[in-house]
């Protein structure tokens, strides 16, 4: 019978899990700051590749 | 290159490899020497991830392939930004908590002792030889283009890297990736600049982009939906997406760089701003090769790049029809350059008739001229029928080593061995901290003193870099191995990826379901492989699904549960 827990589980405290980012406020923030410029991003490229074809 | 340029190139790979040593020294412990002591800053883990991913075949090759194929090429890293999200949220937190020193380390937890040996087994194999590549690929372009020895310059290239990389660890590689990265933007914004100084008098950025646009060169988007099309927005997203979860989540080259990170969120940081930073990066290197394209439109380009299939042809019976198509082709490329001239001239006049009629003359010539290079082409696998019909890799350099002045050549180069030394010393990293966590420490030896693992990974590395090396030199002799190298990495991630995602989010399946997925998973890729003219990009998606697919199948026909813990 295989143990249920990893063998390897070395917790680490749950406060570094919960931590919030220095800059951005929420990770949740910092998450969709990052999706929103991907989408800027290939709204230019779009623009750019319409602009000079 | 001067002596100028030979001072630059030499003081910037001694002062690597000595900063790295350096770096490097205080590793007394396994986790000093394969994680830094997990204390690294977010801004040094995140350059140190870009410079892994980027080699110096990225920086030789991307601008050239803008020049051939244009700048569409960047749909490749769209999926990027998403799955640094989504290894932020699921991945970096659970290795965290489980302060696993590999990838593979976890599965063993998670499902059991043959997944992670098999996941640990096909990273080894893979990473093994693509990294004798990491040092061959630019080592063959330097050595054509140079006129350098191969063997030398892979040597160099090999010995330098292992040096700090073994002395040093992880630490040393981190800090040099950071320099080395710097080193890179330094090269590649100034050959940017040179190459806009170099435009004729009248034709400034907006110009050339103007000429490169008309002629096909930015076309960064492609918004139609086609299997079989390499790169356009949707494989881009979903496929790239794919093919960066797997890379970022599962392989040991990049793991390793995130889990040395201070904390969680020092790791999340650095990979988010890979993922805000890799787009712009690439986009601004397509750009630089959609600019020397531009920039040679209106000064005649060679017929073909590639250094050293001219030389083997002009010794050869083909001489005298090579020197004929060059001829034809200086024709015809000033025939283009008039025509260019006078579409500039009509954009400006903003005169649209007339933009049309020069548009017309262009697209003709530029047809002659890459029907000469068709044709150039064909003499040199007549000439010899394992010769290079194409000249992508070439294209950058040796612009650089025409038209850049004395000291910023030495630069660009400094950056080319930088780039292939980070890339190749996180791999190399990577193969020592699996072989000795996943297998020796594992398997072999279980309880010595952290001295013994440390020396032990030490001379790891040391294995690898020779390897690798090896590998490197007798690469020319392996012919279409070498591709069957390149595609083996492609074939797997999907798979790996299926088995790690399994692990993360479905709880149901145990270590039978998901083994047995991963084979059905495999064997489905190899079908679309052998079977179909599906792009590469796509079999991360196939893989990836197939295998979660059978094991949740498999998982329920069996009704057995293996639960193993969350992760």
């Amino acid at each position: 019978m295989l143990p249920i827990e990893p063998e390897i589980e070395r917790p680490i405290p749950i406060e570094e899990l919960e931590e919030q980012p220095p800059i951005g406020g929420t990770w949740r923030r910092l998450y969709t700051i990052v999706l929103i410029v991907l989408v800027v991003e290939t709204a230019i490229f779009y623009w750019f590749t319409k602009a000079f074809e | 290159m001067r002596t100028i340029d030979w001072t630059v190139l030499i003081a910037s790979l001694v002062f690597i490899v000595v900063y790295g040593v350096w770096k490097g020294r205080k590793a007394k412990n396994l986790e000093g020497y394969f994680l830094a002591g997990r204390d690294m800053r977010w801004y040094t883990v995140a350059l140190s991830i870009m410079a892994t991913q980027a080699s110096a075949i990225t920086f030789l090759s991307t601008p050239g392939q803008a020049y051939t194929d244009g700048m569409r090429f960047i749909q490749f890293y769209l999926g990027l930004p998403i799955a640094m999200v989504v290894l932020s949220i699921t991945a970096v937190p659970i290795y965290r908590r489980l302060k696993v020193y590999t990838a593979y380390e976890y599965l063993e937890g998670r499902f059991d002792l043959k997944t992670r040996s098999l996941a640990a087994f096909l990273f080894l194999i893979q990473r093994g030889l693509a990294c004798g590549l990491t040092i061959y690929a630019p080592a063959i372009i330097l050595a054509a283009l140079m006129g350098w020895d191969l063997r030398r310059t892979i040597i160099v290239i090999g010995v330098a890297v292992v040096i700090y990389t073994a002395s040093g660890g992880t630490r040393a590689v981190n800090h040099t990736n950071f320099q080395q990265m710097l080193i890179v933007m330094v090269g590649m914004v100034s050959a940017f600049f040179v190459i806009l100084w170099r435009l004729p008098d009248d034709v400034g950025m907006i110009e050339a982009a103007w000429v490169a646009g008309k002629m096909g060169k930015l076309n960064a988007i492609d918004l139609s939906f086609d299997l079989t099309n390499r790169y356009n927005i949707w494989s881009g997203l979903l496929g790239g997406f794919f093919l960066a979860l797997s890379y970022f989540g599962t392989d040991q080259s990049q793991v390793q760089r995130y889990l040395s990170g201070q904390s969680i969120t020092q790791s999340r940081l650095a990979l988010l701003f890979n993922g805000l930073v890799k787009i712009p990066m690439q986009f601004f290197i397509l750009f630089i090769g959609a600019m020397v394209f531009a920039f040679y439109q209106f000064t005649a380009p060679p017929l073909f790049f590639n250094a050293e299939e001219v030389r083997k042809i002009s010794q050869s019976e083909y001489a005298e029809d090579y020197r004929e198509l060059e001829a034809r082709h200086a024709q015809a490329a000033a025939v283009k350059t008039e025509a260019v001239k006078e579409l500039v001239a009509a954009m400006k006049a903003e005169n649209p008739i007339a933009v049309d009629v020069a548009e017309t003359r262009v697209a003709a010539a530029q047809s002659t001229v890459e029907g000469i290079r068709g044709e150039a082409s064909d003499l040199f696998v007549a000439n010899d029928p394992g010769a290079a019909k194409t000249d992508t890799n070439y294209v950058f350099l040796t612009f650089v080593l025409a038209y850049l002045p004395a000291g910023l050549v030495g630069l660009v180069m400094a950056a080319i061995f930088a780039a292939a030394m980070s890339s190749t010393a996180s791999e190399l990293n990577a193969l020592s901290s699996t072989t000795i966590v996943d297998i020796y420490k594992r398997m072999i030896r279980k309880d010595a003193s952290e001295s013994h693992y440390v020396i032990v990974s030490k001379i790891a590395t040391l294995f690898w870099g020779m390897f690798a090396i090896g590998f490197a030199m007798f690469a020319n002799r392996l012919g279409s191995l070498i591709e069957a190298v390149n595609v083996l990495g492609s074939l797997f991630y999907g798979t790996i990826l299926g088995i790690f995602l399994l692990a993360f989010y479905v709880k149901r399946v145990g270590a039978s379901a998901a083994f047995s997925g991963a084979l059905v998973g495999e064997a489905a890729v190899i079908a679309c492989f052998r079977l179909t003219e599906i792009s590469f990009l796509w079999y991360n998606v196939v893989g990836c699904l197939v295998t979660m697919g059978a094991a949740v199948l498999m998982q329920m026909v069996w009704g057995r549960r293996e639960v193993r813990g969350s992760g």
